[in-house]
């Protein structure tokens, strides 16, 4: 008989040997009898011992627990066969692999080295993705099922389940990046419903961002990340979720351009400000600067770069946390503006560069439905088309309640001299010297008053100054708790308000003035007023237009309804619009300024949002579980051992265990 | 001496045993007559012929026994008393209990030990004219064989050392108390036995010493049992109880128990020295005939 060759029959071999110990193990307990001459003394040496009994009886039961885990073990190696049967050993386990490749349109983007670096450094992560499957794709045995996924906006099959690596190469090869955003809802579902009844079900996410669960939930399909661009660094260095603030990162990958806002001045659409809102991650405050760059045609930040058009370069010391900063009386020649911090330090290198960008582009404000109430007169309306956004509709204070029956709700409604019972909710502005009817308002009537400013900072005075400005009359606006005197009459040493403004619980202005009894320097600075006032009104706090969110569909609307609208999108060629209903319709991942031009050269140009998720730390915080390729690790599972194998170690330690302990109780 | 006839263990009393206790008897005879040893005397006062001590006279004693020369010497009125010479009675109590039986199949037992020192001893008690007889006890003590005298009764002797065979507990004040209840002669008691009786030995010893015995204790141990490799998970039987008792041995059990049988023997020693006796431990591994020398040097069987 030769000896045994493979494992197994070691293993078998083995379990004879336990069971032969068990046997003898269980014979063992059987004690000698020992005849002694006196038992008496016996007793008295046990009552002697009675401190160490708890010991003993300790002893006694990890003995018997040894033995319970002795024979325990040996019945579970010898009944492991009969109620879990092994799997055939010549077939292991396969999977069915859904390799999903991310052909969105983030995945064109070009990661490199800016801007020194040669051109040939520079890749999109699409060709990264590539690699990366392909890759992959090498590591699998040559029958296991495949199927090949590409996902963007929609999911499309580029290769069905099967085994042939060819097909599923050349499939790899041909995906190309859409200009469609991820939906990974979609992306979830098509896969569940590819994979569903498959054994061995399992998700490689091919992607510069996160796999579907982090979007879509909690899973039951197992899915394996390979991260690509800035993402792939990240994941290498993210293990663990919750100490995602802790990511030993630059400096640079701890700020973030957050949000970008462009505000023309009001009366002077060739000059506005822009705030710039930056998040810092960190703990302390982190010097940066801010590079603010303006343009006619470039659209996104090599554009930008490309054209060397920086405009500003401000040093700002970022807090932790978010923080805003304002660059005043910037030229709006040029209407696209993109701004990127930048470190401090030259050698500061940032892994996750897309967020340092935000951009903005000056648009056409929308209108505003004014209606005026009461007398009105030329400079009121001089000053109210002069803001550029009103448009007004006049009617006495006698019409108005029949008015607002019947007419949609105006933005803001401007009560002239007038007395009028204006719904609750809705934003008034009023300008009037006469007594009002509201008890609560009732004030003095100055004489020639010396007006000063008393809330610069407030949005609807800023730019204006009441110096050299004269006034016949005046009426004092009894400021009540919470409301804000914007200017005031110095009378005997005390400042009596003329401009009240309020905020909750919505939007009121109160002015004790009138236009007529003012001399010419206050009737032309009055369009200044006049616009603050309305942006103020119409909630000027709200972007006037919403910035266009990355990966979502868009509806843009459109000044007019041609048909030769064309639309441009950030480092791509320009093609036709798609519109319906006189809305550009779209989406992108392209982070820029997104343009679109009728064949008449009109313009409409709306800069995008950079959304959460692409934020580094979401997208590498690990989500599913990823798995193991048995091919790929190999090494790893050279040798799986047997369940009953197990049990059968088990017994052998618990038998050494309780042998040594008789071993010890026996011949010490 | 010639062997007879009768019903005695072979096993334990055979030619070589009757050869060697011949010699022992010459070598007591020996140690006698050298001066280390005299003739055991009783310590009776009476008409014998040594002189034993003065007392003073008291009214109704014999004008004869007047030491007239002390009278004249001293003026004092004193009696001479002499010591009475009478045979003296040696008795060999043995204990028969089953726990002088314990122990492996073929092992010398303490009970095989006893007799054959028990024997011994009354073959030299014998050839120096004493009476013998011999007494099994166990709970109780049997009744004493009719005392012997003179060297060709050691037979007898060995016949009703022969009958006696394991049987019962130890219970040594109930069996010299009524060994004492058979009224026998006084004179020297030796006591042969293990001594395993939960009461102790005491007791027992001073009733023996109240009734003008003079007691001897003969301790037999087997030092084999308290070190035999008995250590781990044993089932300990009491040899006389038949009692039970589940226990590991561990080594530092068997240290206790070896304390513990100190103090045992400690305490017997201290019960035979209460009331003056001889107490002499002897190991069942040395030989009978060493053992009984030890008795002999000890002192106070031959006297």
């Amino acid at each position: 008989m030769g000896a045994p060759t493979d494992i197994g029959s070691w293993l078998s071999l083995a379990a004879l040997v336990a069971a032969a110990l068990g046997l003898l193990y269980l014979l063992r307990p059987r004690r000698r009898r020992v005849e002694v001459p006196f038992g008496g003394l016996w007793r008295q040496v046990l009552a002697q011992s009675q401190a160490r009994t708890f010991g003993r009886r300790w002893q006694r039961l990890w003995s018997f627990l040894l033995f319970l885990a002795v024979a325990g073990a040996v019945l579970g190696a010898l009944g492991e066969p009969l109620w879990r049967p092994e799997p055939p050993p010549q077939r292991p386990m396969r999977w069915s692999t859904l390799l999903a490749v991310d052909v969105s349109a983030s995945m064109a983007t070009l990661d490199g080295r800016l801007p020194t670096t040669t051109a040939a450094t520079w890749h999109d992560r699409l060709a990264e993705a590539r690699r990366e499957a392909l890759r992959f794709l090498d590591t699998l045995p040559a029958d296991e099922a495949v199927a090949v996924l590409a996902a963007s906006g929609h999911t499309a099959v580029l290769a069905g389940w099967g085994s042939d690596r060819d097909v599923q190469r050349k499939a790899i090869a041909a995906a190309t990046a859409t200009d469609a955003g991820l939906d990974l809802r979609r992306l979830h579902l098509d896969a569940e419903a590819m994979l569903r009844g498959r054994p061995g079900a399992r998700v490689v996410w091919v992607s510069d961002t996160g796999p579907p669960q982090s979007e879509v939930g909690p899973t039951s399909l197992a899915v394996q990340w390979l991260a690509v661009g800035p993402a792939r660094d990240l994941t290498a260095t993210v293990r663990d979720p919750q100490a995602a603030t802790s990511v030993d990162t630059g400096p640079l990958d701890d700020l973030e351009v957050r949000d970008l806002r462009l505000r023309p001045v009001p009366g002077d659409r060739d000059v506005g400000t822009l705030t710039v809102q930056v998040l810092n991650r960190s703990d302390r405050a982190l010097p940066a600067r801010l590079a603010v760059r303006s343009s006619n045609e470039a659209q996104h930040a090599a554009g930008f770069h490309r054209d060397a058009t920086l405009r500003l370069l401000r040093p700002i010391v970022a807090p932790p946390g978010e923080s805003r900063h304002e660059v005043a009386d910037l030229d709006l020649a040029e209407p696209q503006f993109a701004v990127h911090i930048e470190g401090a330090e030259p050698a500061w290198r940032d892994r996750a560069p897309w967020n340092d960008w935000a951009f903005a582009a000056v648009s056409d404000l929308r209108q505003l439905q004014v209606l005026v109430v009461g007398d009105s007169n030329q400079f009121l309306r001089g000053a109210l088309l002069a803001s550029g956004r009103a448009e007004v509709t006049e009617i006495a204070a006698e019409a108005f309640a029949a008015h607002i029956a019947r007419a949609p709700r105006p933005d803001v409604v401007l009560v002239h001299q007038a007395a009028v019972a204006v719904p609750a909710q809705w934003p008034v502005w009023t300008i009037s010297v006469a007594a009002p009817s509201d008890p609560t308002r009732t004030g003095a009537l100055l004489q020639a008053p010396d007006l000063l400013v008393r809330a610069g900072g407030h949005p609807t005075m800023r730019g204006v100054s009441f110096q050299d400005t004269n006034f016949d009359t005046a009426r004092t606006v009894p400021a009540l708790p919470g409301q804000v005197v914007l200017a005031a009459a110095a009378v005997a040493g005390r400042h009596l308000p003329v401009l009240v403004a309020t905020e909750a619980p919505v939007r009121q202005l109160w002015w004790g003035l009138d236009l007529l009894e003012t001399d010419l320097v206050a009737r032309i600075s009055m369009p200044i007023l006049a616009a603050n006032a309305l942006a103020w009104l119409a909630g000027d706090a709200e972007p006037l237009v919403p910035a266009l969110p990355l990966g979502r569909p868009w509806a843009v609307e459109l000044p007019n309804r041609r048909a030769d609208w064309r639309y441009r999108e950030p480092g791509v060629a320009e093609r036709p619009a798609r519109i319906a209903a006189g809305q550009a319709l779209a989406s992108s991942e392209r982070h820029g300024i997104h343009v679109w031009v009728d064949g008449q050269g009109v313009r409409v140009a709306r800069a995008s949002d950079l959304p959460r998720s692409e934020d580094p730390r979401i997208a590498a915080a690990p989500g599913p579980r990823p798995v193991q390729h048995p091919a790929a690790t190999a090494s790893e599972h050279a040798f799986d051992l047997p369940r009953w194998a197990a049990w059968l170690l088990a017994a052998l330690v618990a038998l050494t265990a309780e042998w040594l302990l008789y071993l010890r109780r026996r011949t010490l | 001496m010639a062997a007879e006839s009768g019903a005695f263990r072979d096993d334990l009393f055979d030619a070589q045993f009757l050869g060697r206790v011949e010699q022992l008897a010459l070598l007591a005879r020996r140690m006698a007559t050298s001066g280390a040893q005299a003739h055991r005397r009783s310590k009776k006062i009476g008409s014998g012929l040594e002189f034993a001590e003065h007392r003073d006279y008291a009214p109704g004693d014999e004008p004869s026994q007047i030491d007239w020369a002390l009278l004249a010497r001293s003026d004092q009125l004193q009696i001479r008393e002499y010591e009475e010479e009478e045979d003296l009675s040696v008795y060999l109590l043995i204990d028969h209990s089953r726990s002088m039986d314990a122990g492996p199949p073929g092992h010398v037992t303490l009970l095989d030990r006893a007799l054959q020192v028990s024997a011994a001893l009354a073959y030299i008690s014998l050839s120096n004219l004493d009476r013998v007889a011999a007494v099994a006890f166990a709970q109780g003590a049997d009744p004493p064989m009719r005392p012997v005298r003179g060297r060709g009764q050691f037979f007898t002797v060995l016949r009703a050392l022969s009958a006696v065979t394991p049987a019962g507990r130890t219970d040594i004040g109930m069996a010299l108390q009524q060994f004492v209840r058979y009224q026998p002669r006084k004179g020297l008691v030796v006591v042969v036995s293990d001594f395993f009786d939960p009461a102790g030995l005491g007791d027992g010893l001073k009733l023996l010493a109240h009734r003008g015995f003079q007691p001897m204790v003969l301790h037999l141990v087997d030092a084999g049992l308290l070190t035999a490799g008995s250590y781990g998970d044993v089932a300990l039987v009491d040899s006389e109880t038949g009692e039970l008792r589940e226990i590991t041995l561990t080594p530092a059990m068997m240290d206790e128990y070896r304390k513990a049988f100190e103090a045992f023997c400690g305490d017997i020693d201290r019960a035979a020295r209460e009331v003056g006796a001889l107490c002499l431990r002897l190991d069942v591994a040395v030989p009978y005939d060493d053992a009984v020398l030890r008795v002999f040097r000890a002192g106070g069987f031959l006297g």
